[in-house]
């Protein structure tokens, strides 16, 4: 299929993960969707920037640990980009270094450039 | 890009989340559920949607502001109210990101 | 044109299906296509046949089947319905659980998407 036939999704994710079920479920759906060579794109804006923090450990918790998952998105599960909202991250103190894997950090108006390429923004 | 905002701007982040990716011409906003509370005149975020009005067009759901006792007189200036067929419009004419 | 629908929360808690539910009723009087709702998240508690609503309260279970009976295409997650137990014996109709393939299908298929 050509870059040009293909449909452009992205997640926009902006809750933290474990307190809710969203980051959990966003993340099957990703993994489902990048099976169906189509371009999906993920980013993570306010809150949905802590879900990429390294060091998560949930053994505690009794909980899996789903931020394994996105070192192997791009590489496994044929996702497109995962974008990380430069701003949401130094609100938060954090900085690329803090981050678990390989992301492309980028400022609110390249993001927002982004999303206005997509056919569907699925926030979650 | 059409922008749904449908929290209450007291208890999230989605409106102030939802301004920084609206852009200068183009971008609509449309408050539904109790995202309308944040286009209540007097309010804490009045000068926030005044701001957004200047260039934007910002929207608020006519059965959400009713239900929720506002009346169109109280309404932050310039915020137009739309029926679920004026939403429907709405997203014809732009794409839609929900923020809540 | 053609509209998709996304509801990720449950019923009665939240007021998504409510939106949805007149977003839908008035895309539809005005001409548009509803290509599908798709019940992800919590959203798939909408779907679940034994909510039983006080008589003198809206009965979002009937108001979802009617829009079915209308031809609009209902479909529950089935990852998201089994973890809360919307499973073949609990959904309204066995037929609208699907995978989450049939929510890109959506994205795919309708010239917007909508979250609600």
């Amino acid at each position: 299929m050509s870059e040009q036939e293909k449909t452009k999704v992205m997640f926009v994710c902006r809750t933290a993960p474990y307190g809710t079920v969203y980051e959990q479920e966003a993340i099957e759906a990703m993994v489902m969707f990048g099976a169906y060579e189509q371009d999906i794109s993920v980013s993570f804006v306010g809150d949905g920037v802590f879900s990429l923090k390294k060091g998560q450990d949930t053994a505690l918790l009794g909980k899996k640990n789903f931020s394994m998952a996105y070192p192997i998105l791009i590489d496994d599960f044929e996702i497109s980009h995962i974008y990380v909202e430069k701003e949401s991250l130094e609100e938060r103190g954090l900085s690329g270094d803090d981050l678990m894997t390989e992301v492309e950090i980028v400022d609110r108006n390249s993001l927002k450039q982004k999303m206005n390429e997509m056919k569907a923004l699925l926030p979650f | 890009m059409l922008h749904i905002i449908k929290k209450s701007p007291y208890e999230s982040s989605a409106l102030n989340d939802a301004v920084n990716y609206i852009g200068q011409n183009d971008d609509v906003v449309l408050l539904v559920e109790d995202g309308v509370y944040a286009a209540k005149k007097g309010g804490k975020f009045e000068a926030l949607l005044r701001n957004l009005t200047q260039k934007n067009s910002v929207y608020c759901l006519l059965a959400d502001i009713k239900a929720r006792g506002i009346q169109e007189n109280e309404l932050a200036e310039n915020i137009k109210v739309i029926d679920y067929k004026g939403f429907v419009e709405k997203v014809v004419e732009h794409n839609p990101m929900t923020w809540s | 044109m053609k509209l998709g629908v996304l509801v990720k929360e449950g019923p009665y808690m939240h007021q998504a299906i409510d939106t949805a539910y007149n977003f839908i009723v008035a895309a539809m009087e005005s001409g548009h296509e509803i290509t599908g709702i798709f019940f992800y998240n919590d959203g798939v508690y909408n779907r679940c046949s034994t909510l039983e609503p006080p008589r003198d309260e809206r009965n979002i279970m009937k108001l979802l089947s009617d829009l079915e009976l209308k031809g609009v295409r209902l479909i529950v997650c089935v990852a998201a319905g089994k973890r809360r137990g919307i499973v073949n014996q609990t959904v309204c109709k066995v037929e609208e659980i699907s995978g989450l393939g049939q929510l890109l299908e959506l994205c795919i298929t309708s010239d917007r998407m909508v979250t609600f």
